[in-house]
């Protein structure tokens, strides 16, 4: 069996402040969804990249831009179009006539974090640009791999109504995303309170940030993301991690089944969730909240199911009532 | 049988213009023949429900193989109603005892996966022939061709057509409020509610055409028995009698040429030992032999050869250029069609000794239908008792006193968080196999009051961190929760009624 590493204590309490400090920073400016912030915030421990989905206005972009504002790092943003090409993202060589030689012109993805909103509306050509940064973290133009500076994380938005003129993301690349969080509508008095603070002296309807300060810095995220990676973990938690990944493959209604890869990813945002949570150790409660936004994306209904509107968290639903927990 | 009260308009029909006759038959007739299929039908599916251990498939099975059985009386009822007679209910008892069950037998048995079965049931049923005569007579009626065979294929095809969609019928008209019918166990699955609609739906299915395929039957039957027995001229014949023997037929004058017109003729058409031969009432016996001498005479099995001349075709030679098929070819061809057809059916039994072998292992009608074996590990709720300490809840502390006697705080605390999840089942709140630590807690903690939590709460995070995080807890802890899950067993035992 593998032996967890001794609990670190203070430095995993201290983990814990620092993030609840983040989420609290962040929730200065996206009110209520809490669920959402946590998530994202565990995506951010656990070094994974985040598709962020929800009707228009629900707050994706505020929630990206305020992460990027609470964490004191390089912030960049595309607007994806249909004619955005993929050196508009990467970056291209391009002549200097003073120096008579190609100068590498470096793109909007050399940042920390980088915002991609609506990225399902530029075709899969430059969707794929994204595929090497986002798994390998570096950037080939001209035949040079040039890498990406740590801590790296995607925030890409997209909504799912509004499909004419999109083109769906390809599986290949949402396995790239960690977790594929839901932005909801918020609950009666969360929006009160989102509309009184939108309202409130502000002028136009800007997204405002201006209440979020930096709490983290990228060497603090970094090294919080390496606490993370060496919480302990039971070995029978990580079996009942795998042997949720793999019922998801063999489920009736599932098509096609999460990979090895969501085992990994899976592992990788439990431990950022018991972290998170100020836990030592990984608890199977904690591969348990975070199952479906790990493998709500990396699964492909049947088509009666999908005909009919069940969507892969009802699948994922009865799946984690089924698949029995390590309790004893 | 009396001719004269046929209800159909006899004659000379091709097969395919039978069976158009036979639904005719079966539109007409289709209520009584439908109500007729029940009657018979019930007391059958009730015995077999018992048979066969309430198993909706196996039910299904035994119901469709004992078709033949509600198809005779329909046979029967259509035969009689054909003729203008109506055959009630006391007169089936008296039918049964004249050797219909002996009949019915073979398509219950060996021709229960004939497909000509629609049309040789008349022929056994209705005739009460067996043996080399019901051989014999098989071979002039020529087996009905091979319209009782498509007949059949396509019954097959309906029901399945039909079946599938009044399932779906079901399936898409029942308003979304009420339980969904699951198509796939309607289908395949066993024991749940779908499959008996499924079934239900199956047995209406049968009842619909089961009129239609027995007097699609019948009528090629009739057809048949037309065309050999000449039935369209013997009742012209006997019109033509009745119109003659009528006294407002022909004028008298005409009438007395036509006698004397019939007298001249008839030495010249009717042989002399025709002539001659008085008109008795036969008995068959009787009939039999005379048969037999008419059949022996001269004008039956004598061989006439004649000569004539016929111009020689040069098509007829084979051309030079044709292909010629190998001498032994045809002979081969033969053969192998016959190994083929022996292999094929070798398989076909081996399919349904196999097929038997199978649904034998859970054949257990005098039992009812055996359990699944539950192959899921046991509820953790309950693994106290299916644990192999074996203990009741009262004896839990004890235990976990052993085990701390013995340094085993792993198994105290095991022990104890185990009995503490079936003490909470006992106190409301259902704790699911998929239910993690923290889920069953806060159930507790959503389903009961805060003071009937007891040592819930601390219990569970001891047990995470010595179950997770390899960290035991200390033996004053452990006395502790020990006392305090006493407390609140007795607090639990005490307030309940």
């Amino acid at each position: 069996m593998h032996q967890p590493e001794a609990d670190p204590g203070l430095e995993i309490e201290r983990a814990a402040e620092r993030l609840a400090a983040l989420e609290t920073m962040v929730a200065r400016a996206l009110v209520g969804q809490k669920q959402v912030i946590r998530e994202s915030v565990v995506a951010l421990v656990a070094g994974g990249h985040v598709l962020l989905e929800g009707l228009p206005g629900v707050g994706k972009t505020l929630l990206a831009r305020a992460l990027a504002a609470a964490v004191a790092g390089h912030f960049s943003r595309i607007q994806f179009t249909p004619d955005l090409m993929p050196s508009d993202v990467t970056g291209h060589a391009m002549f200097d006539p003073r120096s008579e030689e190609f100068r590498i012109r470096r793109g909007p993805i050399f940042c920390n974090l980088l915002l991609g909103d609506e990225i399902n509306r530029a075709p899969a050509k430059t969707q794929s640009a994204m595929l090497e940064a986002m798994q390998e973290r570096q950037v080939t133009i001209e035949g040079r791999a040039l890498p990406l500076a740590a801590p790296f994380l995607v925030f890409a938005t997209q909504n799912p109504i509004e499909q004419e003129g999109t083109y769906p993301l390809p599986q290949a690349q949402l396995d790239r995303f960690l977790l594929k969080v839901f932005v909801d509508y918020p609950d009666l008095n969360e929006e009160l309170a989102l509309v009184r603070q939108a309202t409130q002296g502000q002028i136009g309807d800007q997204l405002d940030i201006s209440r979020v300060e930096p709490v983290i810095s990228t060497d603090e995220l970094l090294s919080l993301q390496g606490t993370a990676s060496r919480l302990g973990m039971d070995d029978s938690v990580l079996d009942y991690a795998v042997r949720l990944v793999r019922a998801a493959r063999g489920w009736r209604g599932i098509e096609t089944g999460p990979g090895p890869r969501a085992s990994v990813a899976l592992v990788r945002a439990a431990r950022g969730h018991a972290l998170a949570g100020g836990n030592g150790f990984v608890t199977p409660d904690d591969v348990k909240i975070m199952a479906p936004a790990t493998l709500r994306h990396r699964l492909k209904l049947t088509a009666d199911l999908e005909i009919e509107g069940y969507r892969p968290d009802d699948v994922l639903r009865d799946l984690l009532a089924d698949v029995p927990a390590p309790r004893v | 049988m009396d001719l004269d009260r046929i209800a159909v308009r006899t004659r000379p029909r091709g097969a395919w213009e039978g069976l158009d006759l036979g639904f005719a038959m079966a539109r007409t007739w289709f209520l009584p023949l439908w109500r007729l299929w029940w009657w018979t039908a019930l007391p059958t599916a009730v015995i077999c429900l018992f048979l066969t251990g309430f198993r909706a498939d196996l039910w299904l099975l035994a119901l469709w193989w004992l078709k033949p059985l509600n198809e005779g009386p329909l046979l029967l009822w259509a035969s009689r109603a054909l003729f203008g007679e109506s055959l009630g209910w006391r007169r089936f008892p008296e039918t049964w005892r004249a050797g219909w069950p002996r009949r019915l037998w073979p398509y219950l048995l060996w021709r229960r996966i004939g497909m000509r079965r629609s049309f040789l049931m008349p022929l056994t049923l209705l005739e009460g022939l067996s043996g080399q005569a019901a051989r014999e007579r098989r071979r002039v009626m020529n087996d009905g061709g091979g319209v009782p065979f498509w007949l059949t294929l396509v019954g097959y095809h309906f029901e399945v057509i039909l079946w599938m969609s009044l399932l779906l019928a079901v399936f898409f008209l029942v308003p979304a409020e009420l339980p969904r019918l699951d198509l796939v166990s309607a289908v395949t699955g066993e024991g749940s509610w779908a499959s008996w609609v499924g079934v239900l739906a199956y047995l209406l299915v049968f009842s619909v055409i089961a009129p239609f395929y027995v007097c699609a039957g019948f009528a090629l039957y009739l057809t048949r028995r037309t065309d050999l027995e000449a039935w369209d001229l013997e009742l012209a014949f006997r019109e033509a009698r009745d119109r003659r023997s009528e006294p407002a037929g022909l004028e008298p004058k005409g009438r007395f040429l036509g006698l004397l017109a019939a007298i001249a003729i008839l030495p010249l058409v009717v042989p002399p030992d025709v002539q001659a031969r008085p008109h008795p009432s036969l008995d068959p016996d009787q009939a039999r032999a005379l048969i037999q001498d008419v059949l022996a005479g001269p004008d039956f099995g004598s061989t006439m050869e004649t000569a004539y001349w016929a111009p020689i075709e040069r098509g007829d030679e084979p051309a030079e250029d044709s292909p010629v098929l190998p001498a032994g070819l045809p002979s081969f061809l033969r053969l192998s069609a016959r190994v083929l057809k022996w292999l094929l059916l070798v398989g076909a039994v081996g399919v349904v000794v196999w097929l038997s072998l199978r649904m034998s292992r859970d054949w257990r009608p005098w039992r009812g239908r055996r359990a699944r074996p539950d192959r899921r590990p046991p509820s953790p709720a309950r693994a106290l008792e299916t644990s192999a300490h074996g203990i009741e809840l009262a004896e839990v502390p004890t235990a976990v006193r052993a085990c701390l006697q013995a340094e085993d705080r792993r198994g105290a605390l095991a022990l104890l968080y185990r009995a503490s999840l079936t003490h909470l089942e006992t106190l409301g709140p259902p704790v699911p196999d998929g239910a993690t630590e923290g889920e069953c807690l806060a159930a507790a903690v959503r389903n009961l009051p805060r003071s009937a939590l007891g040592p819930l709460e601390p219990l569970t995070r001891a047990w995470q961190r010595l179950a997770y995080a390899h960290q035991e807890p200390s033996l004053e802890l452990l006395e502790a929760l020990l006392l305090a899950w006493c407390r609140w067993t007795q607090d639990a035992g005490a307030s309940a009624p």
